[in-house]
């Protein structure tokens, strides 16, 4: 029985699609495709595969035969035909196709096939490869050719077009194809008053000048483009390319033409003056997934990447499943493997950076910053300290009463002395105002003591069980000003608390005095210096700031003034003698650590796989492919005598991942490198290392990572600069003996679970007896230590790295390079085409395996389609250019029909993806044609296209069946009613805020979390996300702008079928499910929507009958009938009574809102969550 | 299932109608119109997912599948190799390893012997580990196959081929193909559901994806905090009277459109509210384990109040015994670069004892011939070992995709049985190698599939869960 209904449906379908009649034959509507899936997997276009040396798909051949002699095809003779004979055949060993195969011809295939050769077996070129020809319009009344069109296939089946639908319907069809929204209760009411004959010309207008429309159709291409805001596969770790989303809305919205819109996207790397926005529009293809799994080889997973990108410029513009040449010639569509990798070539040789997006207002903050930080270099000798103040004797100090007050409040106590007492146990964090109603005179200094007393835990001064305390902040205010502090100095400081911490009005930082040799219990003290006299009157404040945290707070203080009576001018004559005598010791201690370098630039230097370039100021630059087993080569020649170490300075680049050094890219942080092993050979023998130092040195994983795992023997362990990306870091090898060598050679290995090599560094030998080491300072600054006669600039230079590096001026150090940290730009993934001295060559994948790479390929078009045009570069946008060029026959139909596809839910040609010998011919081949020639000619407008498409009658049809059409046409090919169709996940989710009126219509930016349960992300996705759900507007955002996961996709999208971004999806799938009941009837949006619409409804003014009617126009643009709203009344009614009696659960359900109209906002809630689970609600009709 | 078969699920919905006649009318919460549908015209297929018959009457009626993600060491578990032990700290010599891709160590690591005891047990004499005594108790009702072998070494591309037939996503997972090629027995709960117990799956939602084919065929997750299909639970406020009223007014409103409109889809969708509705009560009763005996509660080893491989394995029963076509638990964990043998100890603490059970369990309801039970990873892992300083490991194993270990009972399977032989040093296979694809060949076999000729026709050509590869394993079948 189940056969028979195959039999039966195959029939069906057969008739209904082939569309075979005694008039006409057509080879490729009628033939072809029985060729292609019956005979051509053997007899095709692949060679490898190709059974008996007998080709079908081309005349010739077929009239040849193959290795048994006999013609497989003899025009006009079928029986003659070997290969009906064994079409017709029920032996076993004769018969085609092979029983092995179990495909089977029908009697109507065999029907045809003799038919054509009786007629003479002639063969065509397959529709979609021949240029569209501009068909005659039928002669009709219509003023739209679609109409003329579609109302000629229309009359050949006796079938008549449905009247146009109803206004409101018509509007709501409108407004959700070219917005993809349902039009606002005020759009609504605006259009069915507008009584004028060009109201929906207007209207359609109106939708095309709206920023919404490229939203609507911005999501449609990204399916195509498989944007994601992750990575995909194990980590699917987070990414930034919405940069690119918002291009294509933007793109969209101008109407950019689609010839432009596409070079773009391929290439707009290569345009001539290439603009940031032609750069970000390269992110098409950058959307494939980056796999960061620890044991992978990032080159196979950059191969499939490009594997996904053929496949998705196959379906996107060509309509060809090319993905099938990957491994073999296309067994049905004239396509060799080769061809599918000269094509790749194209594609293949681009780079795949971060570009950052240059943003005004960041670049004027950081110059900003960095003049406030060379005002505070500037500044730094007046900050130098003089001398200890404990030990100033010239300050006469003076202790005045207080009044305090303590945040969180505590009790003090003033002792005898003055001094402040705490209770023992303190708050975690504290705030002390401390007021002086006695201090008159005039002061220069001011003395905060930490005193130790018994009552204290461990005696104190501070009052955490190890005595210790922070004090992070002091701030004093003079007649209710700020008064400004010079300098801070303590007697005793802790590691990383210095004195000046406590002044530098930062909280992060602070003043401890657990200070290594030195015995805590014991008075400290902090001496702070005013900038100018403070002349007190009795209104002076302290306020000590400890905000540590573990009860880092002192435990007894006293505060003291005092003043000095040293001669100002005479203290900063001391401070500059001071500074000075440090700068030159300073400078001696330097110079003699600091040896003479001198750079190699090397003769050679070589690698597995990247390019190292010399660059003019001889360090070396590494471009190109990386992997996690990295070589490089140095060829130094013969350098100077005697050499007792090398140095190696990884040097930033802003071209490099991270700005640099390093070039990781994925898994590790970007810029990150590890150098495993550092070897030298000298005239062909090893020289021995003796130890090595380094300027800094950190590990991503794991801890070690100084430079002398780099000599260990062991290449997984090695130097690496985690942390450090954007700075220069150095590393210093020191030889056992004292070298001088004709030949000397320089490896260095570079690579972990993940590629990290060096981006770009420089070698320097010295010649310098002693303990050579690796040194802080800049290489240059290096370099001037040694300089005999320094310019008064160069000791300039020095003094301000001296001071940058004094610890003396610790706190200010770091201040200063705060403000010098570069900005953050945001940024998006691009292409970037390779520079031409270092090209990447594309193989011929033997089966498409990347591990059997054979013979190289020039870039080079599909031979079957257009040549490429003249005067365009054998490179990616003279491909870009190819693919939109007039003379391809193929891009324009793809296009068009996909648009078709999109107002009418089925694409003239059904297989959207595949215009190939295995896709479904065309229902309308003319109207194709015409309309693909046409989009051309008007400039490639999709605005243009699609309101020639919605201007239509066709398309203004009413949706409802009717048993004629039902009868002759059920999937309703031939368009005798208008479209209908679920709309997709985001338009749903978008149709229930937009009804609820709580739609933010917020544009572009960074993705946001729409709520949704937890577990979505976190459970049984690797490293689980926290989704963080986003608040106020950004909850209700349009559904473009939902946070795309691969891995665990946003449910809601999900179950309505939305992609994954994981491959390009031409064609969505429109399932109906129960979970999708269950989302409609339970997700959180919905019941948010469901409750801002029930709130709006409690609260309008009305009759219960003209808020139900409210309801409908917000749902479902139109009013109800009376037996509906007699439904939904007396359910708003029972409702309502059964809330009245039930206030818990009124109130649930009512959300915000006063309590005395619960039951009615409950009530009137339930209302919309049932309108919103009609079918019709999620219905384009 | 051939292409023209595939095909006349797309004429479905809107056919439907016709062939039925417009108007369905006002259905109860209990009414089943699904059936109701089904039982219209025999030979329509108005459900992708209405019972279908396989090729040919298969053994099995279930899957159970207990992924064991990150994979196992089969040489700590299933393969024991005393020679290792003599090499333990050498290396492998180059012959061994030239050529071979491996994702964190290099090939010159050192041998590590095996970290376990292993002993004979049963009547079929098979060898297992210590690390798991259940298993040990049972191994005269499973298959064990020492010679499995897959193409990837990387988790995520290694889960979606042995899932999928293909390493990068976007093809149809294994139980896709089995509910395409079975439709659903069940008439509320989902005929393919997805557990996850352990840490998070490498390969994502891909590995119950439907992929190419209808969305229908996806798994549905079943999870373990808060609902545990989503939004199976009513919101706050909605009680079952108001659903069932919200219902009926869903089903008095969609009538009078379909009357209006003729549009089929109506009806499915009203189907899929009843079905729904019905969920709202199977979910939470399949998950409530207070009908299961204490006895039953201890064999697994289950709290029935905290997820757990444990409460995972027993609910993958509870669901087979109500008609879910097959049961995916993901349990990942294995992946043991470091310290082999304490994360081997405590994964198999985690589910020895309840794959076992329900084994055991499955046996004495006299389902076990009709469900199929695997257990296994992606790959297997390196004989060398794996320390890395930089990495802080040591006493791990890597990846290895050319020898491995699963094992399968019930359903078809051949008990009591061994399959295949790795060398002495668990690294090649040297006898009855059996490929990611043969294993997938010969599940559809039990479930009565001829793996060439259960295809879906996408992108202009027919797929396979095998590719062009695979073959059923005859020697494991009963």
């Amino acid at each position: 029985m189940r056969n028979s209904f195959v039999y039966r449906l195959a029939l069906l379908l057969f008739c209904s699609t082939l569309k075979a009649n005694a008039d006409d034959l057509s080879f490729s509507r009628d033939v072809r495709p029985i060729l292609s899936d019956m005979c051509f997997s053997c007899h095709g276009p692949d060679d490898k595969g190709r059974k008996g040396e007998l080709l079908l798909s081309d005349y010739e051949a077929a009239v040849k035969g193959g290795e048994s002699g006999e013609s497989a095809i003899v025009p006009g003779k079928p029986a003659l035909s070997e290969m009906i004979r064994r079409i017709r055949s029920n032996d076993p060993d004769v018969s085609m196709p092979p029983p092995h195969t179990r495909k089977k011809l029908t009697l109507e295939q065999i029907g045809i096939l003799e038919r054509w050769i009786s007629e003479g077996a002639k063969y065509e070129k397959h529709w979609a490869f021949a240029a569209p020809v501009k068909p005659a319009v039928p002669l009709s009344d219509f003023r739209n050719p679609i109409d003329a069109f579609v109302n000629a296939e229309l009359a050949k089946k006796g079938l008549k077009p449905s009247a146009e639908a109803d206004k409101a319907t018509l509007f709501r069809r409108l407004s959700l194809d070219l917005v993809g929204l349902p039009p606002s209760p005020e759009e609504l009411a605006r259009y069915m008053a507008d009584d004028s004959p060009d109201a929906y010309e207007k209207a359609v207008e109106r939708f095309l000048d709206s920023s919404q429309y490229g939203e609507r159709w911005a999501r449609k291409w990204l399916d195509l483009a498989r944007y994601a805001d992750t990575n995909g596969y194990e980590k699917d770790r987070g990414r930034t390319i919405w940069p690119y989303r918002d291009w294509v809305i933007r793109a969209l919205n101008a109407d950019m033409p689609f010839d432009q819109f596409s070079i773009e996207q391929i290439a707009g790397d290569l345009l001539p003056g290439a603009t940031v926005d032609q750069r970000i529009a390269t992110g098409f293809h950058r959307n494939t997934m980056l796999n960061e799994e620890g044991g992978i080889d990032p080159l196979e997973f950059r191969f499939n990447a490009m594997v996904d990108r053929m496949a998705t410029t196959g379906a996107t513009w060509l309509g060809l499943t090319l993905q099938c040449c990957q491994c073999h010639t296309h067994k049905y569509d004239p396509i060799p493997h080769r061809e599918y990798y000269a094509m790749m070539a194209f594609l293949n040789n681009a780079d795949e950076p971060d570009l950052e997006l240059p943003n005004r207002e960041q670049e004027r903050g950081a110059e900003d910053r960095r003049a406030r930080a060379d005002q505070l270099v500037d500044a730094l000798p007046r900050k130098w300290p003089i001398h200890s103040p404990t030990e100033d004797s010239s300050i006469a100090w003076s202790v005045p009463t207080i009044s305090v007050s303590t945040d969180p409040a505590e009790s003090t106590r003033v002792l005898d002395d003055g001094s402040l007492l705490f209770p023992p146990s303190g708050p975690a964090s504290s705030n002390i105002e401390i007021k002086f109603p006695s201090l008159r005179g005039k002061f220069t200094h001011m003395r905060v003591e930490a005193l130790t007393d018994d009552s204290l835990p461990g005696r104190g001064p501070g009052r955490t069980p190890h005595a210790n305390f922070v004090l992070s902040e002091v701030e004093v205010r003079n007649n209710g000003q700020k008064v400004n502090l010079s300098s801070g100095l303590a007697n005793v400081e802790q590691f990383g608390y210095s004195a000046a911490a406590a002044i530098d009005g930062r909280m992060e930082t602070g003043w401890a005095v657990h200070a290594d040799g030195k015995d805590i219990h014991t008075d400290k003290s902090l001496t702070i210096a005013f900038d100018t006299l403070l002349d007190a009157s009795g209104d002076t404040q302290v306020l000590l700031r400890q905000q540590h945290g573990s009860q880092h707070t002192i435990g007894r203080l006293k505060i003291s003034f005092g003043t000095s009576d040293t001669d100002p001018a005479e203290l900063e004559q001391q401070r500059r003698e001071s500074l000075e005598r440090a700068f030159a010791g300073w400078l001696e201690q330097q110079t003699s650590s600091t040896a003479t370098w001198q750079v190699v630039v090397p003769i050679k230097a070589t690698s597995n796989l990247p390019l190292l370039t010399v660059q003019p100021d001889s360090s070396i630059f590494v471009s190109g492919d990386i992997t996690k087993a990295d070589t490089y080569k140095l060829d130094l020649g013969k350098t100077i005598a005697g050499i007792t170490a090398i140095r190696l300075e990884a040097l930033p680049d802003p071209r490099l991942p991270g700005r640099g050094p390093g070039m990781a890219y994925y898994e590790g942080p970007k810029g990150d490198f590890l150098m495993g092993e550092f070897q030298l050979t000298a005239d062909g023998e090893p020289v021995k290392i003796a130890s090595a130092s380094q300027s800094y040195a950190k590990n991503n994983f794991g801890s070690q990572a100084e430079a002398s795992y780099a000599i260990d023997g062991d290449p997984e362990t090695g130097w690496s600069c985690a942390q450090g990306q954007g700075r220069a870091h150095e590393a210093v090898f020191r030889l056992e003996k004292p070298l001088t060598a004709s030949s000397l050679q320089l490896t260095m290995m570079f690579g972990r679970h993940y590629a990290c090599s060096l981006g770009r560094f420089q070698i320097s030998v010295t010649k310098d007896s002693g303990e050579v080491q690796a040194s802080k300072l800049p290489s240059e600054v290096q370099g001037l230590l040694h300089k005999a006669d320094r310019t008064v600039q160069e000791n300039q230079r020095l003094k301000k790295e001296f001071l940058l590096h004094a610890p003396e001026l610790a706190t200010y150090r770091a201040k200063i390079e705060e403000l010098r940290r570069p900005p953050s730009f945001l940024t998006s993934l691009v292409l970037q085409e390779r520079p031409v001295e270092n090209p990447r060559a594309t193989h011929i994948h033997h089966r498409g395996e990347w591990t059997q790479p054979t013979e190289t390929v020039e870039p080079a078009v599909l031979s079957v389609l257009n040549p490429m045009p003249s005067g365009v570069a054998r490179n990616r946008l003279g491909f870009a250019k190819w693919l939109v060029s007039r003379e391809n026959p193929i891009t324009s139909r793809v296009v068009v029909n996909r648009a078709w596809a999109s107002f009418f839910g089925r694409g003239i040609v059904k297989t959207q993806e595949d215009f190939g010998f295995q896709g479904t011919p065309p229902s309308h081949p003319q109207l194709l044609d015409w309309l693909a020639l046409r989009f051309m000619e008007e400039g490639w407008s999709f605005k243009k296209l699609h309101r020639l498409i919605v201007t239509s009658k066709t398309y203004r049809q009413a949706s409802n069946s009717n048993a004629i059409g039902e009868e002759k046409d059920p999937d309703n090919v031939l368009l005798w009613r208008g479209p209908r169709m679920r709309l997709d996940a985001e338009e749903v989710r978008d149709a229930a805020l937009r009804s609820a009126g709580i739609l933010a219509d917020k544009m572009y930016g960074p993705s946001v979390f729409p709520p949704q349960p937890p577990s979505v992300t976190t459970e049984g996705t690797y490293g689980a996300m926290t989704w963080t759900t986003s608040s106020g507007e950004d909850r209700y955002r349009r559904s473009l702008y939902t946070f795309t996961k691969r891995t665990a996709p946003f449910a809601f999208g999900n179950t309505f079928d939305a992609p994954s971004g994981e491959a390009c999806i031409v064609r969505r799938d429109r399932s109906n499910t129960p979970l999708q009941a269950l989302t409609m009837l339970n997700d959180v949006t919905i019941m948010e929507s469901a409750q801002a619409l029930g709130k709006h409804l409690a609260q309008s003014n009305g009759t219960t009958e003209q808020r139900i009617a409210e309801a409908f126009a917000r749902c479902f643009s139109r009013s109800p009938n009376p037996d509906e709203l007699a439904a939904v009344q007396a359910f708003y009614q029972k409702q309502e009574q059964r809330f009245a009696s039930a206030p818990e659960s009124a109130k649930s359900l009512s959300g915000d809102g006063p309590d005395d109209t619960m039951s009615v906002r409950a009530a009137w809630t339930a209302v919309a969550r049932a309108l919103m689970n009609l079918d019709e609600f999620v219905t384009k009709r | 299932m051939n292409p023209i078969q595939r095909s006349s699920f797309e004429v479905t919905r809107r056919h439907f109608l016709r062939d039925c006649g417009v108007g369905v009318g006002k259905m109860a919460l209990a009414g089943l119109l699904a059936e109701e549908i089904r039982a219209q015209s025999p030979g329509t297929q108005v459900d992708p997912l209405a019972p279908r018959p396989p090729h040919f009457p298969g053994k099995a009626k279930a899957v159970i599948h207990l992924f064991m993600a990150g994979a196992p060491s089969h040489l700590e578990l299933f393969d024991f190799k005393p020679a290792l032990s003599e090499m333990d700290g050498k290396p492998l010599p180059a012959s061994v390893t030239e050529g071979q891709r491996l994702a964190f160590i290099r090939s010159d690591a050192a041998v590590m012997g095996p970290q376990f005891q292993f002993a004979k047990h049963g009547q079929s004499g098979m060898e297992i580990s210590e690390a798991l005594p259940y298993l040990s108790k049972i191994v005269d009702d499973i298959c064990l196959v020492r010679s499995c072998h897959t193409d990837q070494f990387n988790h995520a591309p290694a889960q979606t081929f042995f899932q999928t037939g293909f390493a990068v996503p976007g093809r149809p997972s294994i139980g896709s193909w089995v509910t395409y090629g079975l439709g659903c027995e069940t008439k509320d709960l989902p005929a393919f559901v997805v557990l996850s117990t352990g840490s998070g799956i490498s390969g994502g939602s891909g590995l119950w994806s439907s992929g190419f084919m209808p969305s229908v065929y996806t798994g549905v997750r079943f999870r373990n905090q808060g609902d545990p299909i989503l939004n199976v639970s009513n919101p706050a406020g909605v009680d079952a009277s108001l659903q069932r009223d919200t219902i009926d007014l869903v089903s008095d409103l969609s009538r009078k459109r379909l009357d209006a409109t003729g549009d089929a889809e109506i009806s499915t969708r009203l189907a899929n509210y009843e079905m729904a509705f019905r969920m709202q009560i199977s979910a939470p009763e399949l998950m409530d384990l207070r009908g299961e005996s204490k006895e039953t509660l201890e064999l697994y080893g289950c709290d029935p109040a905290v997820p757990s491989f444990a409460r995972a394995c027993l609910l993958a029963r509870r669901m087979v015994e109500r008609g879910v076509r097959f049961v995916n638990i993901f349990h990942e964990g294995w992946d043991a670069h470091s310290d082999v043998v304490g994360n081997h100890r405590g994964n198999c603490k985690t589910t020895d004892q309840a794959s076992a059970a329900l084994i055991i369990d499955l046996r004495n309801r006299g389902l076990l011939d009709e469900t199929l039970v695997v257990w296994g990873g992606e790959f297997g892992r390196t004989p060398m070992v794996e320390s890395n300083a930089a990495l802080g490991r040591s006493r791990g194993r890597d990846h290895h995709p050319k020898a491995y270990s699963m094992w399968m009972a019930g359903g078809g399977i051949r008990a009591g049985w061994t399959h295949g032989t790795t060398d002495e040093l668990g690294y090649n296979i040297v006898q009855d190698p059996v490929h990611v694809h043969d294993i997938q060949a010969t599940l559809l076999h039990c479930l009565g599939f001829d793996h060439e000729r259960l295809t879906y026709r996408a992108q202009g050509r027919d797929y396979r869960l095998t590719d062009v590869h695979g073959t059923v394993v005859q020697s494991i079948l009963a």
